[in-house]
């Protein structure tokens, strides 16, 4: 399927919780795979699970988790490593984005969060070089006066600021993989599309992959090339972003994409029931919410392959080209 | 509620019954003197020994139940209110009455405030009115810093906004929205507030500040113990168990409570 | 940075002239004529005669107008005169500083010991939430925070004096003498203050940049030392100057009970004795040395975190 070396390979994996209310099941098969230098998306509304694939990519999923399936990261287990092999791998080759600025410590200067990340990795570099390359990165994502923002406290900087040395910090030590959990959801607008721009940028410049989850479409249509759309756990169509999103076959995504604002199209709201989280059937979890899913026989959950590029998890899937207008 | 099996509850409940029963309770006459049976050790016939007047511990310990846990109280009671109106005053007007109100509180916070009593007792006198108004005037702050804290929260939560703007009175609002909001935590504080009153009271009534004898309270009976402690442990050892007791449980279930509303 | 501590500069010495304001009312609050009450103490009621008692109050200035009497007080009190104990006759100034080096020992010593116990035990404790230090922690809290000061005292002073005869139970003279008065005053406090400092490390573990120094890869003394320790010690240095007023309030019972002859106790007797030159005196010291704390903690807050030191400086890009 792909012919670039595959850098992250997620098979099979779900996750469950225990709650007092008995266990909930947050991820319920989830797979895909990134491939280098390139941007999957993870869509979907509040609560799909989707920071859920985050934490179990970087394994810090809460003690109380239960696992089941495979990450792989650079041909590395990564549900079985232990904390220092993880420690070692994060920010040299796996990083996460943080979504708020509470990230950084508030007592420490830019220039020592920078250093203590580089020097925790690269422990050759003299202190000169550390600054100097604190410095540069600094300078790289579009922060001018780099040297006062190298001494400067959290408290100093402005919001896009803060977002700016967030992104240096993430891609400092020149990773492989970048986890972003929603980037771009507390940004006004203004910030957001600076981030984007930013993050193309890193695209086509480093050639580092990225994970993206968020729930805004129109962020992983900008950014990805592939494109998942996650419901209740598992996925209801992945595939090439120009595909799914611009020529989408499954009703939730077509859902999704009715109910943007760009689209002036309002979802159709007698048909938009509240979903239930946490009942573990096995059939199409969206069933109940779907227009086709009025019949009493519960529809499986079975994958249909449009193309190479492009996989829709419904039953429907050959005679939703005949629904394309609506 | 499973809170109700608890020990410390009810002991807390042993202890209101005792307060409301009174000298009804106690086997003797708490005031009768036996000047022969004076510092006598625990026997079948007093339970926990008799004191330097030959009185009946016993009887003594559970009609103090009554002075003490009632003294601390009221006191409680007239802090928490007092406390909670200021704190609501300020925190639904805010502004200048705000910044006023705040000041003082935080000013009177800073002070010592057992030292404060115990200066001002010494001015005015021992005595169970001037023990409520010395404690009372210094008690009240905790409880007004958390309920304007909680009045701001919900003055700016959307249902309250909404009541506002449809032109709900102030007063109206303050009954029905504000006071279910700001009850429950009130009164988890005023459960844990209850152990450091009795502690104080009783401090000073111990120095001989506050109730004195012949009237059994804690920190009278603990003074009379102190005197005697070589001769007859028992009468300072008795009391203390109980002040121990008393101010554990409350803790614990002030403590129980705020997990339960957190 | 400045400007913050010039602030809180001002803000003292306007509590200082509350209190020396309120002291001087303390006073004038008696029931009765202040006159006739020091001339009862001075001489006891058979000697008493108007006459003597218009002298006492030609002589201590009490039939002044009020504003001058506090303009008088005001100025007496710069000078360092604090008037003279209706008990002793002595300067109340004097009585004061004679005291006040047997208290401070006391009242530091036991911030230190209740330090080096609640602080490391503390931050263990919010660092392995949940775990048998923690839970022990927090039982033992419960129970010491529950003892009366007084109650503790008797029982040390019983089962460690009386029972067996190994420890002073009065009096100041050996390093023996300190160890119930301070077993007193360390046990309360510490238990509070090792949940404070629980609390506060375990509140800073969830924190979100701890959470991201370790999705960094940063080494775990490195996480624990700059991210968990250094932001803990900010509130719990705040935290001294509450430490201070509770060893100050603790001691007066505790110097009351082990006849320690410090300014607590004094305070007590004079209190009991009616000596209200005395009261007023120990007021204003107290006054002052409550806030003086107060002021040299807010200096080193000053110092510890730059929020405050770099406030008012935004980097413009």
């Amino acid at each position: 399927m792909r012919k670039d070396p595959i850098v992250l390979d997620v098979r099979q994996l779900q996750v469950s919780f225990t709650t007092p209310e008995g266990p909930v099941r947050a991820l319920a098969g989830v797979s895909f795979q990134v491939g280098k230098g390139e941007v999957f998306a993870i869509a979907g509304e509040s609560g799909a699970g989707k920071s859920v694939i985050c934490r179990a990519i970087v394994n810090r999923l809460e003690p109380g988790a239960s696992v089941r399936g495979d990450v792989w990261f650079n041909s590395r287990p990564m549900l079985d490593l232990g904390k220092a092999a993880l420690r070692d791998l994060y920010a040299k080759e796996l990083t996460v984005l943080p979504q708020h600025a509470t990230a950084l410590n508030p007592l420490l200067t830019i220039g020592e969060h920078l250093s203590e990340t580089l020097s925790a990795h690269l422990p050759k570099m003299k202190a000169k070089a550390v600054r100097d390359r604190s410095i540069h990165l600094l300078e790289t994502f579009g922060l001018r006066d780099a040297g006062r923002i190298y001494r400067a406290y959290p408290y100093q900087l402005s919001g896009g600021m803060k977002q700016r040395v967030l992104i240096a910090l993430a891609y400092c030590c020149d990773p492989v993989l970048v986890v972003a959990d929603e980037p771009t959801k507390a940004l006004d607008p203004v910030l957001k599309e600076t981030m984007l721009e930013t993050l193309l940028e890193i695209k086509s410049s480093r050639r580092a992959s990225m994970v993206l989850v968020t729930h805004d479409l129109t962020v992983a249509h900008r950014l990805a090339d592939h494109v998942g759309i996650l419901y209740q756990g598992r996925f209801m169509e992945k595939g090439a972003t120009r595909q799914v999103l611009e020529q989408s076959v499954h009703p939730y995504t077509r859902m999704l994409i009715r109910a943007m604002p760009e689209n002036r199209l309002a979802p159709d709201l007698e048909d938009n029931v509240e979903s239930s989280h946490g009942h573990s059937q096995d059939g199409c979890p969206f069933q109940n919410r779907c227009r086709w899913g009025r019949d009493d026989a519960p529809h499986p959950y079975a994958a249909r392959k449009i193309d190479d590029n492009h996989t829709v998890w419904c039953i429907n899937a050959e005679s939703q080209q005949a629904f394309q207008d609506l | 509620m499973n809170l109700f099996i608890k020990p410390y509850v009810l002991f807390i409940l042993l202890l209101i019954v005792l307060a409301v029963g009174g000298q009804r309770l106690a086997p003797n006459d708490p005031y009768q003197t036996h000047i022969d049976q004076r510092l006598l050790p625990p026997s079948a016939a007093f339970l926990f020994g008799t004191d330097e007047l030959g009185r009946c511990m016993f009887s003594r310990l559970i009609c103090s139940v009554r002075v003490s846990l009632g003294l601390a109280a009221s006191i409680l009671v007239i802090c928490l209110v007092t406390g909670a109106c200021i704190g609501m005053i300020a925190g639904y007007f805010g502004g200048l009455v705000d910044e006023m109100l705040m000041r003082v509180t935080d000013t009177i916070m800073a002070l010592p405030s057992f030292i404060v009593a115990m200066v001002l007792i010494g001015t005015l006198g021992a005595g169970i009115g001037n023990m409520i108004f010395v404690f009372a005037l210094t008690g009240w702050t905790r409880y007004a810093r958390l309920t304007r804290s909680l009045v701001l929260s919900v003055k700016n939560a959307n249902h309250v906004v909404t009541a506002r703007l449809t032109g709900l009175g102030s007063v109206y609002i303050l009954r029905r929205y504000i006071l279910p909001a700001i009850a429950r935590p009130l009164i988890v504080l005023g459960t844990l507030g209850m152990g450091m009153m009795i502690l104080m009271t009783s401090s000073m009534s111990f120095l001989g500040l506050g109730i004195t004898e012949p009237t059994p309270d804690w920190g009278a009976m603990m003074t009379n113990g102190t005197t005697y402690i070589r001769t007859a442990a028992h009468l300072a050892i008795f009391p203390g168990i109980l002040i121990c007791l008393t101010v554990l449980s409350f803790n614990l279930l002030g403590e129980a409570l705020k997990k339960d509303n957190a | 940075m400045a400007g913050f501590f010039l602030k809180r500069l001002i803000n003292a010495v306007l509590v200082l002239v509350g209190v020396v304001t309120l002291t001087f009312c303390l006073m004038r609050f008696t029931d009765g004529d202040p006159a006739t009450i020091i001339a009862l103490d001075k001489y006891g009621s058979s000697l008493i005669s108007n006459t003597v008692i218009d002298r006492l109050a030609a002589e201590n200035g009490l039939c002044d107008p009020l504003p001058i009497q506090y303009l008088n007080w005001v100025r007496r009190v710069l000078a360092g005169d604090l008037g003279r104990s209706l008990r002793s006759d002595a300067p109340v100034w004097d009585e004061i500083m004679q005291r006040f080096p047997y208290t401070l020992q006391l009242a530091v010593l036991s911030i230190l010991l209740t330090s080096a116990i609640a602080i490391p035990l503390g931050i263990y404790a919010g660092v392995h939430q949940d775990s048998l230090v923690d839970r022990l922690t927090q039982w033992i809290a419960s129970i010491t925070v529950s003892v009366p000061d007084y109650y503790l005292a008797i029982v040390l002073i019983y089962g460690l004096t009386v029972k067996w005869a190994l420890l002073p139970s009065y009096g100041y003279g050996s390093i023996a003498h300190f160890v119930l008065p301070l077993a007193v005053l360390v046990s309360a406090r510490a238990g509070y203050t090792t949940r404070l400092v629980t609390s506060t490390t375990a509140d800073l573990m969830s924190a979100d940049y701890v959470a991201y120094a370790e999705l960094r890869g940063l080494p775990s003394h490195r996480i624990f030392f700059v991210h968990i320790l250094k932001n803990a010690l900010i509130p719990i240095v705040t935290h001294l100057s509450l430490q201070f007023l509770m060893a100050l309030e603790g001691s007066v019972i505790v110097e009351s009970i082990f006849a320690w002859p410090g300014i607590g106790k004094c305070l007590t007797d004079a209190v009991l004795g009616r000596d209200f030159t005395m009261i007023q005196g120990l007021v204003l010291f107290m006054g002052v040395l409550i806030v003086g704390m107060n002021v040299i903690v807010d200096f080193f807050y000053i110092l510890m975190d730059q929020r405050v030191q770099v406030a008012g400086t935004r980097v413009r890009s």
